[in-house]
């Protein structure tokens, strides 16, 4: 869609052009066709793809959403129910309790993303020796799969047999802590396994952002006589405005999407401490097999996320300009 | 002539897409006659580690036995076994044979996919009356049998025979002393603690999965007045009977026999740090790996007023299709694998079939005979096609208890509110 509409647009601007340098009638018609060509080479490039998408993606968020209206077990007669599926999650406990869980987790990693994310970034940008290598293990977790991902943390952190837990016994801790029994302690887990896993994502997207910097204004500073301290605050900070509203949007979708990491690390345990929304979707959807009411918490979890993104988008854009 | 290779270019492009995307389904819809005739049958199991190895064995001695079906077998992720196998059963495009769960078959049963397997069954003389009676009750639905139960793997007990014997609590069979109910057994496992060196458990069995909820399940089938789990939709585990049982459980873990947080019972039995396991049958074939492990496997102690337990049953399920014949030679397949289902008790199961567990062969066995007997006292699950999420959501809670976070009667209350909101949907 997004070359499509950037053709389109050369078309205009190619128009524009000439109404100011006024070319003649003729030549304009043949640029024209010509456009259309490349148009329709352009389309027929991308329908293979816009094929596919249509099918899996189009087609079944709005099948999605009739079958939002619907009750019955998967596979068996559906009859329509209307909005009842929507009224049904308003008492609904359980999905009370794992959207506050998403959101919870959306309100812990982001900031902390960001941040650690800068700082990773301003380290390997620092001139100093090793950053290529620094740059490369930060960045290395980012190309682990998730299960794996999750494996080595389960790994670190399970009781008894737990790698973390073996060190802090050496260093005389004699209770056994267990990171993903615990409440509190499971979300830390998640959190940190999830900034370890994703970081080096973020710190390519901030290292790219610091060296757009023109090196001038850090001069100017240094001829100023400005303290380092000064200069992050007054010149890369601001400057880096367009990177932050990335990641911070970025990130917060990702957030919400959370599945992975608890379902493979704590199963959503304690109880329901750690379990997301995308996991209350799929045990409705795919263990007690109600389509119904599953797509509609997922049709809520889309409002949910278009609504922050939006009021995201709005702020952080807005300050920008 | 531009215009006319655009035009090729745009057809090509067309075409190649929709070559790739029927090319998927081509692949997948196999089965059928084979060129020289044989029967092709697309067979699907969920087995892992030594279950998946000795049931392809037996898919491999039965396709060189016969020259007339080949059969197929598709290992699948136990994960995500039954999502495929639903899906695929709604969508059409069902495997000719598959296993599912005597516990499953609830859910499976009411949408009219399986085939009622009376007629085919006489069609290849397979013989009932082999199959144990406990087992074979439990895959009749509406006086017909959907199922045919390969195995019943309960849960039993395992024990070091070293550490026990070590505290002088094993007689001369090698089968633990202790005097018979709940204190009996606690009063063993302290006995035990005082003589097990530093870093061993008395008792373990994994407490952040089903296993809790299992032993559980156990213990309160043991009870007279207990045992009944789900009834007429509605919970019916929040009494007396059901919280002593759990009660038990708890008293161990505060009482430092059994550890909290076991995220790993196996192992913890299979390197020597445990002395004794509550876990299923199938861990045997896992624990005889360890050739240092000196261990036995007994049904579980009786700690109430019968010898009952928890399990459940591999049965063997035809998905409904028109092609009679494809049908049959999926028949012929079952009638073999239950009639050499010695192979598949070397996985540690229980052959449902009687004549095996009788057989020579069977008795030949090491560990397996001295728990056959478990599949009588097997309390099968209650029938209700939301007995799989009401397991999870009693698993969850049990869990939460097991881990101090929540008190015997929270656990309770919590599940059964939730397992009735389940139920009412």
């Amino acid at each position: 869609m997004g070359a499509l509409n950037r053709e389109q647009k050369d078309m205009e601007e190619q128009s524009a052009k000439h109404k100011v340098v006024h070319y003649p009638q003729k030549k304009n018609k043949v640029k024209r066709n010509e456009s259309l060509k490349s148009n329709a080479i352009a389309w027929a490039f991308l329908f293979p793809f816009m094929l596919l998408y249509v099918w899996f993606m189009l087609y079944p968020i709005i099948q999605g959403f009739f079958t939002s209206l619907t009750t019955g077990s998967f596979g068996m007669a559906r009859e329509f129910s209307g909005l009842d599926n929507y009224v049904r999650l308003l008492s609904d406990q359980a999905f009370w309790q794992s959207l506050w869980n998403t959101v919870y987790f959306v309100l812990i990693s982001t900031p902390t993303i960001v941040i650690f994310g800068l700082i990773l970034a301003l380290i390997v940008n620092a001139k100093l020796k090793g950053t290529t290598f620094l740059r490369s293990a930060f960045f290395m977790p980012y190309m682990l799969s998730i299960s794996v991902m999750a494996s080595i943390w389960v790994f670190i952190l399970q009781p008894y047999t737990g790698f973390l837990n073996a060190i802090l016994g050496q260093l005389g801790v004699s209770e056994e802590i267990f990171w993903l029994g615990n409440e509190h302690l499971a979300w830390i887990s998640i959190l940190v396994a999830t900034l370890w896993w994703t970081l080096g994502f973020n710190m390519v997207l901030f290292l790219a952002g610091l060296q757009d910097i023109s090196e001038e204004m850090y001069e100017a500073a240094d001829i100023d006589g400005a303290s380092a301290w000064a200069k992050f605050w007054h010149i890369t900070l601001p400057s880096l405005k367009g990177v932050v509203t990335l990641v911070v949007i970025l990130q917060s979708v990702a957030s919400f999407k959370l599945f992975g990491q608890p379902w493979l690390m704590t199963g959503g345990g304690p109880g329901d401490a750690t379990r997301p929304l995308v996991q209350y979707i799929y045990e409705l959807g795919f263990i007690q097999w109600d389509p119904g009411y599953a797509s509609a918490v997922s049709y809520v979890l889309f409002g949910v996320m278009a609504i922050f993104a939006a009021i995201q988008y709005k702020l952080l854009v807005k300050k920008e300009g | 002539m531009r215009k006319r290779m655009y035009f090729f270019l745009t057809a090509v492009l067309v075409a190649v897409t929709f070559l790739v995307a029927c090319g998927g389904s081509d692949g997948a819809s196999s089965s059928g006659d084979g060129d020289s005739g044989t029967v092709e049958l697309d067979y699907w199991v969920p087995f892992s580690g030594g279950d998946g190895e000795y049931m392809a064995e037996m898919v491999d001695e039965f396709n060189s036995s016969q020259d007339d079906i080949q059969v197929n077998m598709l290992n699948v992720d136990w994960g995500e076994y039954y999502t495929k196998l639903r899906t695929a059963l709604a969508s059409n495009t069902a495997p000719d044979v598959s296993i599912a769960h005597q516990s499953k078959l609830s859910e499976l049963v009411p949408t009219g996919a399986l085939t009622d397997l009376s007629q085919v069954a006489e069609e290849v003389e397979f013989d009932w009356s082999n199959i144990s009676e406990n087992q074979l009750e439990a895959t009749v639905f509406d006086d017909k049998n959907y199922a045919v139960p390969l195995d019943s793997h309960a849960l039993i007990m395992y024990y070091n025979k070293d550490y026990l014997a070590d505290a002088g609590l094993l007689d001369e069979n090698e089968e633990i002393k202790m005097e018979p109910g709940v204190d009996g057994f606690v009063s063993m496992l302290e006995e035990l603690q005082a003589s097990l060196p530093d870093g061993v458990f008395p008792f373990a069995s994994q407490t952040d999965d089903v296993h809790p909820f299992w032993i559980w399940y156990a213990l309160y089938s043991q009870m007279e007045d207990g045992g009944e789990y789900i009834t007429d939709d509605q919970a019916s585990f929040n009494n007396a009977a059901g919280e002593e049982a759990l009660q038990v459980m708890s008293d161990m873990t505060e009482q430092g026999l059994w550890p909290k947080n076991v995220t790993n019972g196996y192992d913890l039995f299979k390197t020597g740090k445990a002395a004794i396991n509550f876990t299923g049958v199938w861990a045997t074939g896992n624990y005889e790996q360890n050739e240092e492990l000196n261990f036995g496997a007994a049904s579980l102690p009786v700690f109430f007023d019968q010898s009952q337990t928890w399990g459940d049953s591999h049965t063997l399920v035809l998905p409904a299709q028109d092609d009679q014949a494809q049908q049959q030679a999926a028949m012929e397949f079952v009638k073999w694998l239950s009639d050499n289902s010695v192979i598949w008790a070397g996985a540690g199961h229980v052959p449902a079939n009687t004549a095996v567990v009788e057989s020579d062969e069977f008795n030949q066995l090491e560990y397996r005979p001295s728990y056959a007997d478990v599949a009588e006292d097997i309390n099968y699950m209650p029938r209700s096609p939301q007995l799989w999420p009401s397991n999870d959501i009693m698993q969850k809670n049990f869990n939460a208890m097991m881990n101090g976070s929540m008190s015997v009667t929270e656990a309770l209350d919590q599940a059964e509110q939730e397992v009735n909101a389940l139920l009412s949907k």
